[in-house]
């Protein structure tokens, strides 16, 4: 696990992520000194239950590591798992009387509340959320964070490159009884095809992601036969 | 490795490892090379700090000099993290460091009633 760590923190994260990683050695430790005090003369109350809050922490940390592995966070599992852990800190320190226990389970408490507090302001700040969709789980990209990565509920992932909104905007615009079949198309394809990348320029994606399918504006509007008459003439020099 | 290694220790020294783990994540805000020296010298100090629990049972010859260079270790990491504190970083980064250096302070202490 360790050299998996030290190649993470070569990298040069955002606060929020570099914040996070510092949170691994600390759910190390949360794990220790819990099996240590469960072992101990003076073991936690049963109702704090302990052995299921230690196999919490294995999986929070694991799920950090994979998160970090794979390039993709799952935010609010992530954040969802901190909040258990850092209760989980607090319920013991309701119970440990040694005053230096008491402060490492202090220190624990503030790694994770400082990660949880700078990834919801992160989310908040520079996540763009779309009306369209916020009814869907959003996941960080590590690699592709100029494009919101949506997950479905059966899993299919999507992402919306800034330009490709831009232009479903100049459809909502012209054609907006179309609208909702384009958004529709867009959820069928993604739906049918697991990955789905709405990009703004066919030639230039933005997103480099494997296994999943290129989109344009154009391409679902089409699809979701929502034309839009094209009134240029062409050339000035034709006629 | 190091993770693993400190996950066999015990009390303050434990933790102090573990804070010093969660550290390497800052070194990253330094210069290539000042986070190369800053990477090395929290390692070493995790495995001095390693040490200096063992010393402190009892276990380990030359106790009071572990003892010390440790302690020493912890000074100048604390020295360190009072630097990246006084610089424009974030106010979580900051809460952050300021939290591992009051951490470390403590766990220093400790270490001094040791000696």
């Amino acid at each position: 696990m360790m050299d998996v760590y030290e190649n993470l923190v070569q990298q040069r994260w955002r606060d929020c992520e570099r914040l996070l990683l510092c949170v691994l050695p600390a759910l190390s430790m949360l794990e220790k000194l819990m099996v240590r005090k469960a072992c101990g003369k003076r073991p936690f109350s049963e109702s704090l239950d302990c052995q299921s809050r230690i196999l919490g922490i294995k999986k929070a940390r694991n799920g950090i590591l994979d998160g970090f592995c794979h390039e993709i966070l799952d935010v609010r599992v992530i954040l969802k798992k901190l909040a258990e852990m850092a209760q989980t800190c607090r319920l013991a320190m309701a119970e440990i009387r040694m005053p230096s226990l008491k402060a490492d389970f202090a220190w624990i408490e503030e790694t994770i509340a400082c990660a949880i507090d700078c990834y919801c302001h992160e989310e908040e700040t520079s996540v763009k959320r779309y009306e369209e969709w916020q009814d869907r789980e959003v996941l960080i990209d590590l690699r592709n964070r100029f494009a919101t990565c949506y997950r479905n509920a059966d899993g299919s992932v999507f992402y919306i490159e800034p330009q490709f909104y831009t232009y479903l905007q100049g459809y909502k615009m012209l054609r907006p009884e179309g609208y909702q079949a384009i958004l529709d198309k867009m959820d069928e394809i993604v739906r049918k095809n697991r990955k789905v990348v709405f990009i703004g320029q066919e030639d230039n994606p933005l997103v480099e992601t494997d296994h999943a399918i290129y989109l344009t504006a154009i391409d679902v509007a089409d699809q979701a036969r929502v034309l839009v008459e094209d009134k240029s003439r062409g050339s000035d020099y034709g006629d | 490795m190091i993770l693993e290694e400190l996950s066999c220790k015990d009390s303050d020294f434990f933790c102090g490892s573990a804070c010093l783990c969660s550290l390497l994540a800052f070194c990253s805000l330094e210069d290539e090379e000042t986070a190369k020296r800053m990477k090395a010298s929290i390692l070493e100090l995790a495995r001095l700090d390693c040490l200096a629990f063992k010393a402190s049972k009892g276990s380990v010859e030359g106790a009071k000099d572990i003892l010390e260079r440790t302690r020493s270790g912890y000074r100048n990491t604390i020295q360190w993290l009072e630097s990246l504190e006084k610089r424009d970083i974030s106010p979580f980064l900051k809460r952050k460091i300021h939290a591992d250096r009051l951490f470390l302070e403590s766990l220093a202490q400790t270490m001094e009633v040791g000696l």
